[in-house]
């Protein structure tokens, strides 16, 4: 199977034929994409700042349930995102930018992962008044560049349409 | 020459509108602040309608002041925006209402802060009683409008003629 076989399989799907015959879904789709990474976002300075050190009288438990939020926002975005892939896959990976930011998403879900394996139980455990570990905050402050680059580099997808290289 | 015209002319509007870069690095700028502004105001939404009650609303004060250099960020990458595309954003009906909910959410958000202040202007903390249901309202006004404007400012895009 060809990368143009897979492609066509997502361009074929019910998913890229609804969003292309149904004018009104892409808008609709965006605004939502943008929702959602406003709840991710938002989510994430609540949380990161906490792990970064603001805010140390409040047990790092008490802003935890933001993950959620994150999640949820996050969940909107893959929806909303695989509907624009599938409307127009070709178009999408041929961009630059697209496969960038793909690339920047699975670096922020391996940042994710690190923290649920390793640092959320260090971090629940500090008493008030307590410091985090310097690999939670490198932790924290990667959460919060990788998804504002991500945002960036969304934004960017129409300048790069067509480019061959980020720096053509 | 139109004020709008003008506006157009000078050389901040023509390089939004026709340099390579100009357009895109505001554009992201913009969209990050929309990011970091409508965050906030739904999380602090989100608080007062009963989400993650362990978490004291006085957090806010310092997220509120991340907030105003989200929104400053976006004021001023909207009124560079402006420039480039003056005559035509005027006109243009998603961008007027999207203005519109901006000050409308603006006064809605400054409204439930309020709504959890004490008698000492502070934000509520531990002790906290829980919402009234004013603040509780004030809340869901706040991530209707807000999801409003970013609704509207989407449009804009399919509905302007652009440069």
């Amino acid at each position: 199977m060809t990368e143009a076989d897979i492609l066509q399989l997502f361009n074929n799907s019910w998913l890229g034929i609804t969003v292309r015959e149904v004018r009104w879904l892409f808008g609709a789709g965006e605004t939502l994409h943008f929702i959602g990474l406003s709840m991710l976002i938002g989510a994430m300075i609540v949380v990161d700042l906490r792990l970064l050190g603001v805010w140390k009288r409040i047990p790092i438990s008490a802003v935890l349930p933001f993950t959620k939020i994150a999640i949820a926002g996050f969940a909107i975005n893959v929806i909303s995102g695989l509907a624009f892939f599938c409307s127009n896959p070709f178009n999408y990976w041929s961009n630059p930018a697209f496969k960038l930011k793909m690339f920047l998403i699975v670096l922020a879900g391996l940042n994710v992962l690190w923290f649920e394996l390793a640092e959320r139980k260090k971090v629940v455990g500090l008493a008030v008044g307590g410091d985090t570990a310097i690999d939670t905050k490198i932790n924290a402050g990667l959460s919060l560049t990788l998804w504002i680059l991500i945002i960036i580099f969304g934004r960017l997808l129409p300048t790069f349409e067509g480019a061959t290289s980020l720096f053509s | 020459m139109g004020f709008l015209a003008w506006l157009e002319a000078t050389g901040l509007g023509t390089w939004v509108r026709e340099s390579n870069f100009g357009y895109p690095i505001v554009l992201a700028a913009h969209s990050v602040g929309m990011g970091v502004v409508v965050g906030i105001i739904l999380m602090l939404s989100a608080r007062v309608l009963g989400f993650a009650k362990r978490l004291p609303v006085n957090t806010f004060e310092v997220l509120f002041t991340v907030a105003w250099v989200g929104f400053a960020v976006n004021a001023i990458s909207g009124v560079l925006l402006f420039l480039g595309n003056a005559s035509h954003l005027a006109v243009n009906a998603p961008f007027l209402i999207k203005i519109f909910l901006v000050a409308v959410g603006g006064i809605a958000a400054w409204a439930l802060a309020n709504a959890l202040r004490d008698e000492n202007g502070a934000l509520v903390g531990e002790n906290w009683t829980g919402p009234t249901s004013k603040a509780k309202a004030l809340a869901v006004a706040n991530i209707l409008i807000w999801c409003g404007a970013v609704l509207a400012g989407r449009l804009i895009g399919y509905t302007i003629s652009y440069f």
